[in-house]
């Protein structure tokens, strides 16, 4: 049990082990940034090796070979490109192999055993029921950014194994991500870090933010969608339409608790990593939410898969373009996991994307001639279909299997009473946390001058936190289950 | 270094200040239920004086009527089955029931809550309220040792409780008289047989207290009667083998009636697979009765 205990951020177990790793960082080795490496090596071992040792072997050998591989790239730069350029495409399909491998083998097997069945051919293909390491789709990400960064000699190769450990198996990340860009991360590692008050602070608001999306939103959500999802077959239009919409915020407080609270962790550390969701509830378009929502994601496929695509597909004008952003939309859905449901979705989102290219000059004409920019209900509206639009695709997301889904869109139909949960006060509670979520980020984004947790009040902010302590205390979820993003 | 010590006194004192306030009201509403499940508990500890009073799940609630218990044995009784909880919290319970006023027989209804490990944290939530009690505070500390300090909190112990205490203070909702909740309706989809549904390995946490609830209730001289309700289109109830063997160890009554041959296969009986409808529920009390009758549990006779 205390293995399962000590990976969940938001349980005591892990701020009791933060703490002590908190303790021997800045207490014992506070002037050696080669020590505090180490430290946070070790504990971030330790934290993976809880879930299962093997899979420690399995980050230690990739680490390993990434770190020689990336030596070797940056040996050959200049030099001999021919050679450079075949260590980097070794690095990256080794890199997407283990993905595949761990990921999507059993997948291909299955399909293609389905596929064979399909045209009458006999066949006993049976998969290998291969476990899938937690967080591989987190750190194969880095392993294979970080060679060919190395290769674009924008990343000068790490030449400390210890420092380069602690950027692929870094502890707040390895999880749920975000999913760091090694030219941000690694430097930071070579100087050493000392405690300071603002990173103190600004680490536990984060913090406390992220628990209170996690235990107050998201927790308190996953009971009825759980139960209207789990029993589609029994709910009327209502329900299952609430339900559409509360899962999106239930996944959005999720993983943007989860994020904020690594975000937060990281701080506390004395280390910055990237940000991983910017406002998408407030998204006009879907390009626009895909530049919101999961950053750390989307900014490496733009980088390492769109922006290569655009180039082969340069001679193709718009079309190359709308292509390009539909495979980099199902490699977004596909990197969720091995199901059809992912790539549809990928696939769904690309659609829509293409379809926003295609008709960009006339829009923007329209908005030109009809000064539709400065209108709110304009920008209301366009928000609104977003959200509309994400909310079909997340269910979609959540669907098990694209039967699952299709059968639970032809349930909404007779819109009634919707369903009430057994005790509908959680749901209360879960509906107040989404409306402090909403009055925070509406005020942020149109920069309205109403800072609780940022106020230039001490005082403010002290109060701020703690009256936040008290809210997630007396109303969150305390016994809540994981994060949702720890299956990918 | 001199303003995180002054921003931790700051918090600190909020915190604390927080926390008996919020105490001070959720007991105060508590106190003063006036429906729901709050006061039934509130009832059952303060001011119930039955002779018979019936624990269990809602299973309990829904399907044992205590109009023919009082109409049969002429006795005083008392539903107090709760949704979703099984021995860990009517053990609880039953201690602050015996210690308010010690009733002539307890009848409990054995359920799924009752053998398989459920979160032990969230099977004692309601007893949190009373961790003050000397009995209910041994419970705790032997389920639940690393929560000693979280439970001093008046935030933590009353946890997601706050609006389900206002509106049972306000009185929003039904109040339960004699505590039964009888249902109405047929169940209206397909139930497959199934024989493995509950795995037949019993936790032993519920083992032992239901081993305490023996002895409790020995030691009190209160007569306790394990029953079953049936369950639609149960196949057997092996799953309970090990409670039921307890209960012939210790000379306990135990009534099965889960796969009962005429109730469970009757589909007009049931609300759902796990619970009856008013019609079933009447049938099968007024069995339980007569057995309990039959067999001068009370020495009625």
């Amino acid at each position: 049990m205390l293995l399962v205990f000590v990976m969940v951020v938001n349980s005591l177990n892990f701020w009791i082990f933060f703490v002590i790793v908190l303790v021997v960082y800045y207490g014992l080795f506070r002037k050696s940034s080669k020590l505090q490496n180490f430290t946070l090596l070790a504990s971030s071992y330790l934290f993976y090796g809880m879930v299962d040792c093997r899979m420690c072997a399995l980050l230690l050998v990739a680490t390993g070979i990434f770190y020689f591989l990336g030596i070797s790239i940056a040996n050959n730069n200049g030099k001999n490109e021919k050679v450079a350029s075949k260590l980097t495409t070794i690095g990256v399909l080794l890199g997407v192999g283990l993905l595949f491998y761990f990921k999507y083998l059993d997948f291909f097997i299955e399909q293609f055993g389905i596929l064979l069945s399909s045209i009458g051919f006999q066949n006993n293909l049976s998969t290998f029921g291969i476990l899938m390491p937690l967080g591989i789709s987190f750190f194969t990400f880095k392993l294979i950014a970080y060679v060919i960064e190395v290769h674009r000699e924008t990343l000068e190769p790490s030449r400390d194994p210890i420092a380069f450990g602690t950027f692929i198996a870094f502890f707040p990340t390895i999880m749920s991500g975000p999913i760091d860009q090694p030219g941000k991360f690694l430097p930071q590692l070579n100087i050493n870090r000392t405690w300071r008050y603002d990173n103190f602070s600004d680490g536990i608001k984060r913090i406390f933010w992220g628990m209170f999306l996690k235990m107050c939103i998201a927790d308190q959500l996953s009971g009825y969608t759980s139960a209207v999802f789990g029993n589609y077959e029994h709910h009327n239009g209502t329900s299952l339409v609430i339900a559409a919409v509360l899962y999106y915020f239930e996944m959005y407080a999720d993983f943007a608790g989860y994020s904020d609270m690594a975000i937060g962790t990281s701080q506390l550390l004395g280390l910055s990593i990237s940000e991983n969701f910017n406002r998408p509830l407030f998204a006009q378009n879907i390009s626009e939410y895909w530049r919101r929502w999961h950053i750390s994601l989307t900014s490496w496929i733009t980088q390492y898969v769109y922006m290569p695509l655009n180039l082969v597909f340069r001679n193709w004008g718009m079309i190359g373009i709308c292509l390009a952003a539909i495979i980099n939309t199902i490699v977004i859905g596909a990197w969720h996991g091995a199901n059809w449901t992912y790539i549809i979705f990928g696939l769904y989102h690309g659609v829509i994307i293409a379809s926003i290219v295609l008709f960009e000059k006339r829009r923007k004409k329209l908005e030109k001639t009809y000064s539709l920019k400065k209108k709110s209900w304009y920008k209301n509206s366009r928000m609104l279909l977003t959200f509309i639009l994400v909310t079909i695709g997340m269910v979609l997301f959540r669907s098990k299997s694209l039967g699952d889904f299709w059968g639970l869109l032809s349930s909404i139909k007779g819109f009634g009473t919707p369903f009430i949960p057994l005790d509908p006060t959680l749901l209360l509670v879960s509906i107040i946390s989404i409306c402090v979520l909403m009055i925070k980020e509406y005020c942020n984004e149109n920069k309205l001058n109403m800072h609780l947790l940022h106020s230039n009040y001490f005082i403010i902010r002290v109060i701020t936190v703690a009256l936040l302590a008290c809210f997630i205390i007396s109303f969150g979820e305390l016994n809540g289950g994981s994060f949702i993003y720890f299956q990918f | 270094m001199k303003r995180i010590i002054a921003g931790f006194i700051i918090f600190l004192t909020i915190f604390v200040s927080a926390d008996v306030i919020f105490g001070y009201l959720c007991k105060y509403m508590e106190s003063r239920a006036k429906t729901g499940g709050t006061a039934s508990r509130l009832y059952l500890v303060q001011e119930s004086n039955e002779d018979i009073v019936m624990f269990g799940s809602s299973r309990m609630s829904h399907h044992y009527d205590p109009i023919v218990f009082e109409d049969s044995l002429s006795l005083s009784c008392y539903n107090a089955g709760e949704d979703g909880y099984g021995i860990l919290n009517n053990y609880g319970m039953i201690l602050l029931r015996i210690k308010h006023h010690k009733p002539k027989m307890i009848v409990y209804d054995v359920c799924d809550y009752d053998i398989k490990a459920f979160d032990p944290r969230q099977q004692t939530e309601m007893l949190r309220a009373y961790y003050d009690v000397p009995e209910i505070n041994e419970i705790f500390k032997e389920l639940l040792p690393k929560e000693y300090l979280k439970l001093k909190s008046n935030m933590y112990r009353y946890n997601s409780k706050f609006f389900r205490l206002l509106s049972c203070y306000i009185g929003y909702g039904s109040k339960r008289d004699s505590g039964y909740l009888p249902m109405d309706g047929v169940i209206d989809y397909d139930v497959n047989l199934c024989y493995d549904t509950i795995p037949p390995m019993t936790d032993p946490i519920k083992m032992r207290y239901f081993g305490k609830l023996i002895d409790t209730c020995k030691a009190n001289d209160v007569q306790l009667v394990l029953s079953l309700s049936p369950s639609y289109l149960a196949p057997n109830s092996n799953a309970f083998y090990a409670i039921k063997q307890m209960c012939n160890e210790k000379n306990v009554p135990f009534y099965d009636y889960y796969s009962d041959s005429i109730i469970s296969i009757n589909k007009i009986y049931f609300r759902d697979k796990d619970h009856m409808n008013s019609e079933g529920a009447s049938i099968f009390t007024k069995e339980l009765v007569g057995k309990i009758v039959t067999d001068n549990l009370l020495g009625l006779k």
